[in-house]
């Protein structure tokens, strides 16, 4: 054989051993637990307080952090479950435990999460969102109620401010549409923004809907019925269409998701928008992404429909692996206590937390806008207000409305949320890029896919 | 205009240009010509433009084509806080990889194929002919299968190279461009060589190889650029992000759905402009190549 | 086949038709030169060809057959549950979408015929004809080729972008027009998408047949001339019959490669506005991977994988017929 076969050969050798390291199971003495949605390089002062739990981890429980980016997304999740490659502590959404749940790409957490006490401190409107089959599959990271959040500039350019400076924000919908065009012939940006692309079309009209009596999925001797082509339904598709055709209020882009709706507003081309405000992360995205001042953010809570007046809530999640070990899951939860997102609120987390808030504050990010409750220890509760009340960097009539809502909160639908939503964008999309779209049909037509497409094979 | 009188070839010669006519359909047709240029080259001039602007400029009620605000600083800036760099290089590992694989592999097979052409070999070429031919749209599932599940062997490939190397290694039409090369080499070598004794790899190694020069530096271009545009089974691969390529990269920059992955629209623009850079680059110096290697190959191959 | 480098450059699609163009490659010679072939020398042989037919097996050739078989089972993310016969392909045929993909693919396919298809010959035969800056142009109309695919379609999209700052918006508005929705507007969604991808391809298909018309006897078009043939006319008598050949093997290839398109409504829509842009394939991706659906998946492309059938046939016909007749 020439020389430079064996060369080859042993290159190739070489290689497959190198990379075969990969996949020997790493049997170093420490446990590891690896952790998804690590902040990125974009966020300095995040980054060096996941470095500081970590470290935490390390002397206190022996637990090696391995840091993962990976966060969750509907077009990726399946790839990465079904490889076995994702983080062993990694988060999703309220909406997807089930689905998650029922394909086994999660850990049943249900002992440590009882060991720990922490199933009877949740908020009992969230527990059902984190279970599937009566099992605990998820720990909440943090939930949010939906608002209409208000550029501050755009209202005062509307001459729609008191004499606060606070806006004149709508407190029906029938309001929000007149409160719009106000808007958009005194400024010419969009008066409301309306999500339409990626699932979030139904998850925002999901609060019109409600508002207007629509019950969305109903469950008809023991089986699941679409019920969305309603009157309500109907009448509600017709207010959205509305804004576009009739009031003229809606932005030129159509195609809107949860980032270019908020890049919208955060550059002064839209005026009103559904947003969840939470503490720490509500804004960040569009105040880093689109510069919007935190000054120029207003929230208020959704406008009333003629069936009363409700706001969608929901939430982010964490979940394990499938191969996650018990004692893997038992770090996972001490990870998320020292990510102060757990019931517990002992001296260490409070140091934390007046970290956060400082580098919230630094950060030129908003610190005076709630999230919803997910534990209901009213001690911790009131221990982290007044923590908060400390760092407070926004003007809080801009955020009472918000803070202190009256709405009737609602979680999302229980069956196949993501799906309802996604169908719920097309008709949303068809009613906004045609002037003579049908509701009614749309949405019978919609109701009758979604059955028989996702429902009937429940 | 000295040059009509030399035109020789073509729909419009030396003799047609007498007309005043036929010289306004050549100007009119130059016209059309310049236009597609702009056409062609006006976009990613933008694009460039754009992503230098001020962000506040970009989306400004009243927009600009060409920005007033250059913000030359921000190439350098958004380059580093992206740790663009780290792309680049897994890029060019990919691609790195997918030469040599692309190079060993498909001329081994080819060599094979046209020289020492084992009992089968009609069958192969049937079956490479049809692999190249038939329409890749079953695939997808299957192959990801094999990627996070390797039949046999139960290796999971994901977050690793080596599944778009072995697709460039299994690359048919490269595999019948070598084999048509080397069926121009005239086979008194080969069999000359045999008589002698020679082991066909020495046969392949001595005389094969060095021959092949040009077509390998054909190839080794085309799998150069293919490789750094390759998209879809590098984002089905590499989900870590220590290991994206600059494609996946500047493919989850924008924002989608609920997650806060996506980046300013300034600073997608200047990614793209990076991703760009190295086949413009490459385009620049080995345009000649690129542009008219086929007549060298094509040479060859008789 | 002095245009086969040319033609690989400039994309997959092409690639078939400079193979099987040169007769080389397909009349298989029968007679081996090694009289003294020995069974040893065989097992050398196919040992030399084991790691390609490996990796043929296990990324090409197994997949289509296992695809095939496993379309017709039930999957639980991507394990096979039990045989269900027709049930994916009833569950995918049903659904409410799938109409509209199999629409929009047509769709998609014969816009392409109308834009990506014509536009190379046209400007190859024009530019062809052209002796000043000669060389800058067809650098230039080959420039777009050389831009990854991904980089072309965000590019384009951020083009197409309906707020007043995007950049075909603020073209319109600054010669008098309004702003146009592009992309969202549903009606024109695939045939701004057919338009990015003529737009990157189209240089490296006009080379092609530039390529192909310096074959044309010149004295054809001297004969033309002299009995007074006009511009239009040498196209049409001269010209296009004697590259006819080529032109009908793009055509089906660009068939073949248009109705598969995914990553660009994926890149550029997502497959919206209301599936206005969805097509099979990105059907397919979509199950395959959003919808953890691997069955349903394979189905569609199965489905995708019959209609084309029958057009790489013909390909596969015309091929052979051209190269009898051109005959070289």
């Amino acid at each position: 054989m020439p020389k430079k076969l064996i060369i080859l050969l042993l290159c190739l050798i070489l290689l497959i051993s190198v990379f075969s390291i990969n996949f020997a199971t790493a049997a170093s003495k420490k446990m590891t637990l690896v952790v998804g949605n690590w902040p990125r390089e974009n966020e300095p002062a995040r980054v060096a307080a996941f470095k500081k739990y970590q470290k935490i981890m390390l002397d206190k429980y022996s637990v090696e952090v391995v840091p993962d980016y990976y966060q969750y997304a509907v077009s990726s999740f399946l790839p990465k479950a079904a490889a076995g490659t994702l983080p062993t502590l990694y988060n999703s959404w309220f909406t997807e435990t089930q689905k998650i749940a029922e394909n086994g790409y999660a850990a049943d957490i249900t002992g440590p999460m009882k060991k720990a006490g922490w199933d009877k401190a949740l908020n009992p409107q969230v527990l059902p969102l984190l279970s599937y089959d009566g099992k605990i599959y998820a720990v909440p990271n943090y939930g949010y109620v939906q608002g209409l959040e208000c550029n501050v500039q755009l209202f005062k350019a509307a001459g729609l401010v008191d004499a606060h400076g606070v806006p004149k924000a709508p407190k029906t919908y029938e309001e929000l549409a007149q409160t719009a065009k106000i808007i958009k012939e005194k400024t010419g940006a969009a008066g409301f923004v309306l999500d339409t692309n990626n699932n979030t079309g139904g998850w925002h009209f999901m609060n019109i809907a409600w508002s207007f009596g629509t019950v969305f999925e109903k469950k008809v001797g023991g089986k699941w019925t679409a019920s969305f082509n309603s009157p309500e339904g109907v009448a509600a598709l017709q207010y959205v269409k509305d804004l576009k055709w009739k009031y003229k209020v809606l932005p030129d882009t159509t195609l809107l998701d949860w980032a270019s709706g908020q890049q919208v507003l955060a550059t002064n081309q839209g005026a009103m928008l559904f947003f969840a405000g939470t503490d720490h992360d509500g804004f960040n995205f569009q105040i880093d992404n689109y510069k919007i001042n935190k000054n120029n953010i207003s929230m208020f809570s959704l406008p009333a429909g003629p069936k009363g007046r409700y706001s969608l809530i929901g939430g982010d999640t964490w979940m394990f692996a499938p191969n996650a070990t018990r004692a893997q899951i038992d770090a996972g939860l001490k990870w998320v206590e020292l990510l102060g997102k757990s019931p517990k609120f002992t001296d260490e987390i409070k140091e934390n937390e007046i970290a956060n808030y400082k580098t919230d504050v630094a950060g030129n990010h908003v610190v005076g806008s709630n999230s919803l409750q997910i534990w209901t220890d009213k001690a911790a509760i009131k221990a982290r207000d007044e923590i908060r009340s400390k760092f407070v960097n926004v003007n809080l009539a801009l955020f009472k409305d918000y803070n202190e809502s009256k709405n009737i909160y609602r979680a999302e639908e229980p069956v196949a949320c993501q799906e309802l939503y996604k169908v719920l964008d097309k008709v949303i999309q068809a009613v906004l890029t045609d002037a003579n779209a049908d509701p009614k049909a749309l949405l019978d037509k919609a109701a009758a896919d979604f059955q028989k497409d996702v429902l009937d094979k429940q | 205009m000295p040059r009509f009188t030399k035109k020789s070839s073509g729909l419009l010669t030396s003799l047609d240009f007498k007309s005043t006519g036929n010289k306004v359909l050549y100007w009119g047709i130059f016209l059309l010509m310049a236009i597609i240029t702009i056409i062609c080259l006006f976009p990613p001039v933008w694009l460039f433009a754009s992503s230098v602007k001020d962000l506040q400029e970009l989306y400004s009620m009243s927009p600009t084509i060409l920005p007033k605000t250059w913000e030359l600083h921000k190439i350098i800036d958004v380059w580093n806080q992206l740790h663009f760099f780290t792309y680049y290089l897994n890029s060019l590992q990919l691609a790195a990889g997918d030469i040599v694989f692309s190079l060993v592999f498909n001329s081994l097979f080819g060599f094979v194929l046209s020289q020492l052409k084992p009992k089968g070999t009609s069958f192969l070429m049937v079956l490479l002919l049809w692999t190249l031919l038939l329409p890749n749209t079953v695939n997808i599932v299957p192959v990801y299968m094999n990627i996070i599940n390797f039949p046999f062997l139960h290796l999971n490939f994901s977050n690793t190279f080596f599944p778009m190397w072995f697709m460039s290694g299994a690359n048919a039409f490269f595999t019948l461009i070598f084999k048509s090369f080397f069926d121009g080499i005239p086979r008194s070598f080969t069999e000359a060589a045999m008589l002698d004794g020679c082991s066909p790899v020495k046969i392949f190694f001595k005389i094969f190889l060095p021959l092949s020069k040009p077509v390998m530096f054909v190839i080794t271009i085309l799998t150069l650029t293919q490789s750094w545009s390759n998209f879809f089974w590098p984002y089905m691969v590499l989900t870590n992000q220590d290991l994206y390529t600059v494609m996946i990269r500047i493919f989850t920059m924008i924002p989608s759905g609920n997650s806060g992955n996506g980046l300013a629209v300034d600073w997608q623009m200047l990614a793209i402009v990076y991703s760009m850079i190295p086949p413009i680059v490459v385009f620049l110096f080995l345009q000649k190549y690129i542009m008219q290697g086929g007549l060298t190959l094509g040479g060859i191959k008789g | 086949m002095a245009a086969s480098a040319v033609i690989c450059i400039s994309g997959t699609m092409d690639k078939k038709v400079v193979l099987l163009s040169s007769p080389q490659l397909l009349v298989e010679k029968k007679i081996n030169i090694f009289s003294g072939r020995t069974f040893r020398a065989d097992i050398v042989a196919w040992l030399l060809m084991l790691p390609s037919l490996l990796m043929f097996l296990f990324f090409t050739w197994q997949p289509l057959v296992s695809g095939i078989l496993l379309s017709f089972f039930q999957t639980k993310g991507y394990n096979v549950v039990k045989f269900i016969g027709l049930g994916n392909y009833q569950d995918v045929i049903t659904n409410s979408s799938f109409n509209a993909a199999l629409m929009n693919s047509v769709s998609y396919t014969l816009w392409s015929l109308v834009l990506g298809f014509t536009i190379p010959i046209i400007v190859a035969i024009l530019l062809n004809e052209i002796i000043h800056l000669n060389g800058f142009f067809k650098f230039s109309f080959y420039f777009p080729s050389m831009i990854p695919g991904m980089a072309t379609y965000l590019m384009w999209a951020f083009m197409y972008n309906p707020a007043k700052w995007g950049v075909l918006n603020n073209i319109l508005t600054s010669i008098g027009l309004h702003p146009f929705g592009w992309l969202n507007v549903p009606q024109y969604t695939i045939i701004l998408i057919v338009v990015t991808m003529t737009w990157s391809a189209f240089g490296g298909t006009a080379l092609i047949y530039m390529a192909s018309l310096q074959g044309i006897n010149q004295e054809l078009y001297e004969a033309a001339s002299l009995d007074g043939a006009g511009f239009i006319q040498k196209i049409r008598y001269i010209t296009l019959p004697n590259i006819k050949g080529i032109v009908l093997l793009m055509m089906i290839m660009q068939i073949i490669t248009v109705f598969q398109v995914m990553i660009q409504p994926l890149s550029m829509t997502g497959g919206g506005p209301n599936d206005a842009s969805l097509s099979l394939m990105l059907q397919s991706y979509l199950y395959a991977f959003n919808y953890i659906k691997a069955g349903p998946s394979m189905a569609v492309g199965v489905i995708t994988f019959l209609i084309l059938i029958i057009p790489t046939f013909f390909y596969f016909m015309l091929s052979r017929k051209n190269e009898g007749s051109e005959g070289q």
